[in-house]
């Protein structure tokens, strides 16, 4: 089992990594709507994915994100797009350039792969996202970054700093339990356990062999925690002060007013689009307005 | 000099359910300064009498002192500024995802301002030896290193008491000796700090200035580890094993050679009868 399946954080120390992890996460969520915006036709659709690509791209870049582990998540999701490829078979529609007619009543459209083409795009951008934020950003830092954003919560007594201890806490361990998990395995495996083959039932049964003894000690580690923190002097009910604390600098700033710009053009774009029509269209309709 | 007492242990019943008692009615002092190691079988109730000493658990009846304060509700965050626990599984008890979160975490818990923390946390690191992986997440270190983190983690507290439950027991041979030294360096440096090592070794014992051992729930014995270890019959009988050096002095005794009782290592008796 693999423990960086959505990126794992990379210590390099690039301008991406030095950023606030709150406009990193600001700028994650943002980017991530953005992508999935209505852009009309399809030409509009694949330009400004297009354009977004290579934004993202080139932050990949600038941030030393390992394209290897980019591409092994990729891989996660490669049945996936196996069956998209199949299901456009099926999606009746009605484009304008044909592929191929299979006879009278079905007939394959360009629009059909397009389709598919466009949904692979806008997931691969989102994995992209999410990794450039896990691997230029501790886990605890992303972790201070959600409790920034849960503090108003604070007003209606929402237990904010129980909430991302327990996050972070969650965070730290998935390394150690990936590996007990593994053990397990090994364990079982020499005991005869084949955890490749056979079908569904066979499959549930030997997925039980790893489940079982993974909760239970889950369950004691939980409990030893808890016990270790206690004898630290932890009460969820106390103020606790910070060892580090987060700086908005006039770094990030620029980053944010950069983001945005880019945030705006898009869905001004995606409002026109939606409006006007074509990319032609809004072109010339952007232009007509310059002429007048 | 009168020695003064940091632990007065009076009585003390204990069991995690009605009807069945683990520790029945437990009794000994600790004194400031002391290390003393506990020792007895697996289940005797060694961890239990930890958590018992740092009001982790209640006492059913029976009580603890530690500086003459009873433990108590009331008196829990006195307690937890005196007495830490380093415990036996590295894994489960490294809180912060990185080293330097980890040492401080308790800090934090004590509302302990910034810019000292960090100050602290480094001063703490490199008496450990860890101040080159400050960053370092829990799965890059080994256990002897992330029991060196839970060791910072504790001393940075500046308590008075240290217990060390099993600390090394999943460690290899390297991390057990890595510990070892430690403790005894931190020993060196501050007289003050009272040690309590629960262990299974033997040899780490007969190094300590008092042995008590725990058997069927009772103190059974609480002495130096000469008088502890004097008897093997009586220590089979127990099941436990009695230091290996002793052993060796036990068979030269046998044949009419008495080693001094300063001498507590191989190469002191190597050397000894050399001479
Ligand atoms: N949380 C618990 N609940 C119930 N029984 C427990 C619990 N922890 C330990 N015990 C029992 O208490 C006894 C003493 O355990 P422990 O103090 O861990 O022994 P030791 O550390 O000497 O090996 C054991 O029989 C164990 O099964
Ligand atoms: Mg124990």
């Amino acid at each position: 089992m693999r423990s960086d399946i959505l990126g794992k954080y990379t210590p390099y120390n690039s301008i991406v990594h030095r950023l606030d992890p709150r406009f990193k996460f600001f700028a994650l969520i943002l980017l991530m709507v953005i992508v999935f915006l209505p852009f009309g036709n399809y030409t509009n659709r694949f330009i400004v994915l297009g354009i977004l690509s290579l934004i993202i791209g080139i932050i990949m870049i600038v941030g030393k994100v390992s394209f290897k582990s980019f591409f092994r998540s990729l891989s996660s999701l490669w049945l996936m797009f196996i069956f998209l490829l199949i299901f456009m078979f099926f999606i009746p529609t009605k484009g304008e350039y044909p592929i191929y007619s299979f006879n009278e009543n079905y007939t394959l459209y360009w629009d059909n792969l397009l389709q598919v083409l466009h949904i692979i795009i806008r997931l691969v951008l989102m994995i992209a996202l999410t990794i450039i934020l896990t691997s230029t950003t501790l886990p605890m830092d992303i972790t201070y970054a959600l409790d920034w954003y849960l503090t108003p919560l604070k007003v209606v007594k929402f237990p904010t700093q129980v909430v991302s201890l327990t996050i972070s806490l969650a965070l730290r361990f998935i390394p150690t339990l990936l590996n007990e998990a593994n053990r397990i395995m090994n364990a079982q495996k020499s005991r005869g356990v084949d955890y490749n083959r056979g079908f569904f039932v066979a499959k549930i049964k030997s997925i039980t062999t790893l489940i079982i003894p993974l909760l239970v000690s889950c369950f004691s580690r939980s409990d030893e925690l808890a016990i270790a923190m206690e004898a630290r002097g932890y009460d969820p009910y106390k103020t606790r002060s910070r060892y580090k604390s987060l700086h908005f600098t006039y770094k990030d700033l620029l980053a944010l007013l950069f983001i945005i710009l880019v945030a705006g053009l898009v869905i001004t774009f995606s409002i026109l689009s939606s409006t006007i029509g074509g990319f032609d269209d809004v072109i010339n309709f952007i232009w007509g307005i310059k002429t007048i | 000099m009168e020695k003064e007492k940091i632990i007065e242990v009076k009585d003390l019943i204990f069991g995690y359910e009605k009807d069945s008692t683990i520790l029945k009615c437990i009794s000994f002092d600790i004194f400031k300064g002391e290390y003393v190691t506990l020792i007895g079988h697996n289940g005797s109730g060694k961890s239990t009498l930890a958590k018992l000493l740092s009001y982790i658990l209640e006492p059913t009846s029976g009580k603890v002192y530690i500086e003459g304060q009873e433990l108590n509700e009331k008196s829990i965050k006195d307690i937890r500024s005196k007495i830490g626990i380093v415990f036996q599984n590295p894994d489960n008890q490294f809180i912060g995802s990185t080293v330097e979160d980890d040492i401080a975490f308790g800090l934090e818990n004590r509302n302990i301002k910034q810019d000292v923390m960090k100050k602290t946390v480094l001063e703490f690191a490199k008496k450990v030896g860890m101040d080159k992986f400050l960053n370092k997440e829990p799965e890059e270190l080994s256990g002897g290193q992330k029991q060196r983190v839970a060791i910072a983690g504790i001393l940075a507290l500046n308590l008075k008491i240290i217990i060390f439950d099993e600390a090394t027991s999943m460690l290899d041979p390297e991390g057990v000796e890595e510990i070892r030294k430690l403790i005894l360096n931190m020993k060196e440096e501050n007289p003050e700090l009272t040690v309590i090592s629960i262990t299974h070794d033997i040899e780490e014992a007969y190094l300590s200035d008092r042995v008590i051992i725990l058997n069927d729930g009772k103190v059974y014995k609480n002495d130096i580890p000469e008088n502890v270890f004097k008897d093997e019959e009586e220590m089979r009988k127990i099941d436990l094993d009695i230091p290996f050096v002793l052993k060796i002095k036990n068979e030269l005794a046998a044949r009419n050679i008495i080693i001094p009782r300063e001498i507590k290592t191989i190469e002191g008796v190597a050397n000894y009868l050399c001479q």
